[in-house]
């Protein structure tokens, strides 16, 4: 047993530990930060692969960004100190199944047969090469996804501002709900209405 | 890819449309005026690309078939028919008119990718750009609180098969070696199929089973069509569905038609369910919106039949398919939105207070249930056809028969209330000229495409 | 005149589109002179086309190219009419009669408010029936098919403000909805098998007869003949028909007797020659149509409503048309399918006259003596009763008794229960006669004061109809009274083989059956009135005739071995479904809930956790599938 395999292993227990105490934490807040150690292992898995790149964004995006919001949006609700209510035994004892079932398929499947490599030679994975991909028209380039994913985004923009923003209901209070964990915008117009309504 | 650009410049313009421009109504004009322009760019499209040989865009990440064109084309004008017939009631959802026509072009632009992909990447984000406005769109009427329930449900839950979607692609891509569709054909074999490739398959699948809201998956389906602004569930149940099932079928056609034996079993059983479940449940509703969507779901049943015959009938299948159930859902929606009372009495004795309106609404129906001459009977017949053309699965036709010989029943219950129950149904707003004109021309297309099929297909 | 033969369902169409779109603004007059025009059109121009037929110079079964249908792959369907024999006799009939029951409508729903409507629905009826045998290929004739069934199902609702005739409607729809699965399955394996749904190239690849047997054709031909069990009311699917006299009595008549209900006849004389490689499904056909004759008739022996009496008679006329074709004999088949439009619309349209001065009364029991009153009513009934009895040398009497001749020449036991039924359509036509014209009246005092004979615009197609039934049976009087086969001939060119009328033993047997017929209706005709007491008749029944009377509770059989096992399975589901805990997540749903049978819809618990639940579920199961029982 060599530090690689000791190094993989704390990964992997901190990402499934992590997952395990978000699902099974009944204080939301709590769930939030396990869910933080279990992203930033997953960060930690692409180190350990060499990918720099890929694990600076999953730190950056998930852990900086995602996680942070979910905390954010947790703080203004009312509950979030309180206990969440108990599963049904039926039901919990239902999900823990299927996991397992989900878990003993993909066991079955990774341990009975493996990927194999494309056989074309790999790029160097250095954020300056990925960035040149993203822009290029060239093998391997991307630059119609990422032109498209800007669009998506665009879309998705304009959807929290139409959710979000205030309007007028006389008769029943509806809470503006988050869409889009991505846009910080939407942080901003959520606090408004929060002092206003309060 | 002129369509493409163009949907997003429309889209764009609206959004700043409204910023200029504070009246709804000429907001809805431009919508339309552009409507019709996108129309005329894909029509463009068709035009000047060559039938016999595709145009491969960006790497392969697109390929411009002359079936998706066509397929383009078809669902711009089926947009172009709901923005005219629904245009005023778009109005009347909320404050931020030129932002919904906006989300629509932005919905299209999906449409186009998913006509078009060549390439898992692109079906991915065509899949996302296609669902992220209509969550939107569903949680758009914020004076009612189903309308935001739908909206969450829809979201958590296309959130869910998102994921389930991007495992079954990357399960694929570590199994076949790459994203591109063409190229997978060669790399996988029937004979020595990779576990890891047939489970990315069962996955994609089962997320797509998600989008057509094709049983077990559909069970959001009622809910957010019920709970959505009207306007909007029609768009969704008919352009948006359709979009989704010719990626589904252009996936399963183009790069696991040597692999049918593998997963055709498991989507016939999906389809068989999907019958019933949509039709047994479509008959206990007490509101028509609510059928439609369990309609919505049995049709869904039988567009899945395109999918599992993998041969070349399947494609004008489902284009004949899409464009009669859109044509003729979209028509019923226009109507449905004209009453105040969506249930069954509500519809109570339309016959005497607006006759026109009830006839086209039974012309509409007849297509749905499959009479012949009307569009409804072409489009069941031709993806029957497939499958029979396939010489396999004719238990599964024959129970699908069964099923549409039920819908009848729960397509002829609106009927029944319009003509044969004594009522006064109210209507939310006065019906129209134009608004009589435009039934008329939809009803007019549902006949023309029972006659004469042939207008509406293409070479594949 | 052949190549025109589009023109023939073309004025139908305009019609039913004029009088469907103006139906709320037209006059009620002009609606009935579109309608009534529209059909004489067609008529004119179907005996153009049938004199064409006939004539020595037309070669074969011509075909009528209009537009390409369905283009697939290989697959090519096209919007064709087939111009034959068959057809064109199919057309006069439906034209023809169709046209008298127009004039007829004119006068007798002159007071209804929606007359213009019902004259659009009746020329979109006339325009499917006219599809459907004009059609080359089986998909148009299927279009047609569910046309008719269509209007059928508007017409009988065509009174709707009552909640039986809705019900009756809904009834026909449902059977003829199974039906035609049958007929969509069949469809489907001849496409299957040949690839192809014309006429012409699909009995072109069949084999020779006899020459190669396959279980296919016997398929093939029991799922047409399914189909033509729904549309032509025959055992099993029988009941529709007579709760289907809820609609006008004209419809009864075009629809409901002359040519609707005739449709699967008519598919059946269109695919002998599929019918010939499948002894299975013939012997079928001829065991059915036999029980279903045999079982209306003694039904229509104790019916008290004018208009069930003549549906369950129609059914049993029915019934002998698919025993003649079930026995082989194709053009007899046909030829019933004649004799038959001619008489029973006669009789519907006079029993619609007679509702007429009755003030809308049906049942019998209050009717009596009307033969002074409505004397031209009457004596048309009159000849409509002897030609469906089969009195000498009326059309009924030479198409049934050719049916038994051929029935004879097959199976003797068949024939005489097939006699049987045709001494009990005697009695229960005589007994009709007797109740409603002879005798005093019964009814009251106010309705023998409105006693009137109906105006011209019902008597003249009451009169026109009566001398065809009186002498439309020339064309195939038998051999013996030197009659020439000209039915036989006309519908050979078409391939329609007939039955021999020649050779010796025939001879015989012919004057065994004349004089039979005879001896017969005379004994039938003298025991009538006392068997029915008709002087002092009064409607009520016991012991077996109560059975009869009670249709053999057919009804209350299909209720109770389908409607209510359906029920007591939702109630099972019900309480499965809720002892299984479901009912703790519906929450609220469950008030609304009608029947026990929506438990389905109970699963949207508007939960999304149970929804996600459910969809994890579908995936395992599916998975499952996928990797450990298809590979």
């Amino acid at each position: 047993m060599d530090a690689r395999t000791i190094i993989f292993y704390l990964l992997a227990a901190t990402v499934i530990g992590g997952g395990l105490m978000a699902v099974t934490s009944r204080k939301i807040f709590r769930s939030a930060v396990f869910l933080l150690f279990s992203l930033i292992g997953i960060a930690g898995f692409y180190f350990f692969l060499d990918q720099e790149f890929i694990a600076a964004v999953q730190v950056v995006v998930y852990v900086g960004g995602i996680v942070v919001l979910i905390l954010f949006s947790i703080f203004l609700t009312h509950g979030s100190g309180e206990d969440m209510k108990k599963p049904a035994l039926g039901r919990a004892v239902f999900s823990a199944l299927a996991a397992a079932i989900g878990c003993v398929l993909t066991m079955y499947l990774i341990s009975e047969h493996t990927f194999q490599g494309s056989g074309k030679p790999a790029l160097e994975p250095s954020a300056g090469n990925i960035g040149a991909q993203m822009l290029s028209v060239t093998e391997y380039g991307f630059i119609l996804p990422f032109e498209v994913v800007s669009m998506l985004l665009l879309a998705a923009m304009i959807g929290c501002i139409v959710i979000a923003i205030k309007v007028k209901v006389p008769e029943q209070k509806v809470m503006p709900k988050i869409k889009e964990e991505t846009e910080p915008v939407e942080l901003e117009v959520v606090e408004e209405l929060k002092t206003e309504e309060v | 890819m002129k369509a493409i650009i163009a949907t997003t410049v429309f889209g764009v313009i609206m959004m700043f449309a409204g910023l200029w421009v504070n009246d709804k109504k000429s907001i809805a004009g431009l919508a339309t005026f552009l409507f019709a322009a996108l129309l005329g760019v894909t029509i463009w499209d068709l035009t000047t690309t060559s039938v016999n040989s595709p145009k491969s865009l960006f790497n392969d990440m697109l390929r411009s078939e002359h079936y998706s064109l066509w397929f383009n084309t078809i669902m711009t004008g089926c947009s172009l028919l709901y923005v005219l017939l629904m245009g005023k009631e778009v109005q009347k959802v909320g404050k931020y008119v030129s932002e919904y026509f906006a989300l629509i072009f932005f919905i299209l632009c999906g449409l186009y990718l998913l006509s078009m992909y060549n390439n898992l990447l692109m079906m991915f984000i065509g899949i996302e750009i296609l669902s992220i406005p209509q969550y939107i769109l569903a949680g758009s009427d914020k004076r009612n609180l189903k309308s935001s329930e739908a909206s969450l449900k829809y979201f958590l839950m296309g959130a869910f098969s998102t994921g389930i979607l991007l495992m079954g692609i990357t399960l694929l891509y570590g199994a076949a070696r790459t994203f591109n569709i063409t190229e997978m054909v060669t790399l996988m074999h029937s004979d020595a199929l990779n576990p890891l490739a047939l489970a990315g398959i069962l996955f994609i699948m089962i997320a797509f089973s998600f989008k057509v809201s094709a049983a077990p998956m559909h069970m959001w389906t009622p809910d957010v069509y019920d709970g959505s602004p009207t306007v909007f569930t029609a768009f969704m149940a008919t352009v948006v569905k359709s979009a989704a099932f010719f990626a589904f079928l252009r996936l399963f056609q183009v790069s696991f038609n040597s692999l049918s034996e593998h997963w055709v079993m498991v989507l016939a059983i999906i389809t068989a369910a999907t019958l019933l479940v949509g039709n047994v449940t479509a008959v206990f509703q007490q509101s028509v919106k609510r059928m439609l969507a369990y309609s919505s779901i049995a049709q869904a049943g039988f567009m899945l039949f395109a999918v599992l015959a993998v041969n070349a009938v399947a494609w004008q299948g489902i284009i004949i398919y899409a464009v009669a159930y859109s044509v003729a859902t979209i028509g019923i929606f226009a109507v449905l939105v004209k009453l105040k009372d969506y249930t069954y009495d509500g519809f109570n004795g339309l016959a005497q207070r607006e006759p026109l309106l009830a006839f086209v609404t039974t012309i509409f129906l007849f297509s749905l249930a499959g009479i012949p001459l009307t569009g409804g009977f072409m489009a069941k017949y031709y993806v029957l056809l497939a499958v029979v053309q396939q010489g396999q699965l004719m238990w599964l036709v024959i129970f699908a028969l069964l099923m549409a010989a039920i819908s009848v029943y729960y397509y002829f219950r609106v009927i029944i209330a319009m003509y044969f129950k004594a009522g006064t149904p109210e209507i939310s707003s006065p019906v129209t000229g134009g608004d009589k004109f435009m039934l008329v021309v939809t009803c007019a297309l549902v006949i023309l495409l029972g006659v004469l099929p042939q207008l509406f297909l293409t070479k594949v | 005149m052949a190549n025109l033969v589009y023109l023939v369902p073309l004025f139908p169409l305009i019609g039913f589109l004029i009088n469907g779109i103006f139906w709320k603004r037209m006059p009620k007059t002009l609606g009935g002179v579109i309608g009534c025009v529209a059909i004489l059109a067609s008529f004119i121009i179907s005996l153009g086309i049938f004199f064409e037929v006939k004539s020595a110079s037309f070669q074969g079964p011509l075909v009528v190219k209009l537009f390409d249908f369905i283009q697939s792959g290989n697959l090519n369907i096209h919007f064709d009419f087939q111009v034959d024999a068959l057809s064109s006799l199919f057309l006069l009939i439906i034209t023809g009669i169709g046209f008298l029951i127009h004039v007829y409508s004119t006068s007798y729903m002159g007071h209804d408010e929606g007359m213009v409507k019902y004259f659009a629905y009746l020329n979109l009826f006339v325009f499917s029936m006219l599809l459907l045998v004009l059609g080359a290929n089986y998909l148009i004739m299927f279009i047609g098919w569910e046309g008719v069934g269509l209007c059928s199902y508007l017409l009988i609702g065509f009174w709707f403000k009552n909640r039986d005739y809705t019900n009756a409607a809904k009834k026909a729809f449902v059977m003829n909805r199974i039906g035609d699965l049958g007929f969509l399955v069949g469809m489907l394996l001849i496409l299957f098998n040949y690839g192809t749904l014309a006429y012409q190239d699909v009995f072109a690849k069949l084999p020779a007869a006899h020459t190669e047997t396959s279980s296919m054709y016997n398929w093939i031909a029991l799922c047409l003949f399914i189909g033509a069990m729904g549309k032509s009311a025959q055992i099993p699917l029988y009941t529709w028909l007579p709760d289907a006299m809820a609609g006008p009595t004209p419809v009864s008549a075009l629809i409901h007797a002359a040519t609707m209900v005739t449709a699967g006849i008519y598919m059946i004389a269109r695919s002998h020659a599929l019918y010939d490689l499948a002894p299975m499904a013939l012997d079928l056909v001829a065991v059915i149509g036999l029980a279903t004759a045999l079982l209306a008739a003694t039904i229509a022996l104790y019916q008290n409503d004018i208009k069930k009496v003549l549906a369950y008679s129609t059914v049993s006329q029915l019934g002998f048309m698919f025993l003649a074709l079930g026995v082989g004999a194709y053009t007899t088949g046909v030829f019933h399918v004649m004799t038959h439009a001619f008489f029973k619309a006669l009789l519907f349209l006079g029993a619609g006259s007679v509702i007429h001065a009755m003030g809308g009364e049906q049942d019998i029991k209050n009717m009596g003596g009307l033969r002074k009153k409505l004397p031209i009513t009457y004596i048309t009934f009159l000849i409509g009763v002897l030609a469906i009895a089969g009195f000498p040398f009326t059309s009924g009497f030479v198409s049934k008794d050719e049916i038994l001749l051929a029935v004879y020449e097959h199976n003797k036991v068949f024939f005489y229960l097939a006699a049987f039924a045709a001494v009990l359509t005697a009695i229960y036509m005589f007994r009709l006669l007797m109740l409603v014209f002879m005798g005093g009246f019964r009814g009251t005092h106010d309705q023998e004061h409105h006693l009137h004979e109906s105006p011209a615009a019902i008597t003249i197609p009451l009169i026109i109809l009566a001398i065809f039934s009186l002498v439309g049976g020339f064309v195939q009087i038998p051999h013996l009274f030197g009659g020439h086969d000209y039915l036989n001939q006309f519908l050979g060119k078409a391939g329609v083989p007939a039955v021999i009328h020649e050779g010796p033993g025939l001879e015989m047997k012919e004057w065994t059956l004349f004089g039979a017929t005879c001896v017969g209706l005379l004994v039938i005709f003298l025991a009538t009135k006392k068997l029915f007491a008709v002087s002092q008749f009064d409607g009520n029944y016991s012991g077996f005739k109560k059975v009869l009377a009670n249709k053999w509770y057919v009804d209350e059989l299909y209720d109770t071995i389908i409607v209510k096992p359906i029920g007591a399975l939702s109630g099972i589901l019900d309480k499965f479904a809720e002892k299984a805990g479901i009912d703790g997540l519906v929450n609220g749903v469950g008030k609304t809930v009608r029947w026990g049978g929506d438990r389905m819809r109970l699963l949207q618990t508007g939960q999304v956790g149970f929804y996600i639940f459910i969809m994890v579920l579908g995936m395992v199961a599916l998975f499952t599938l996928g990797f450990f029982w298809i590979k």
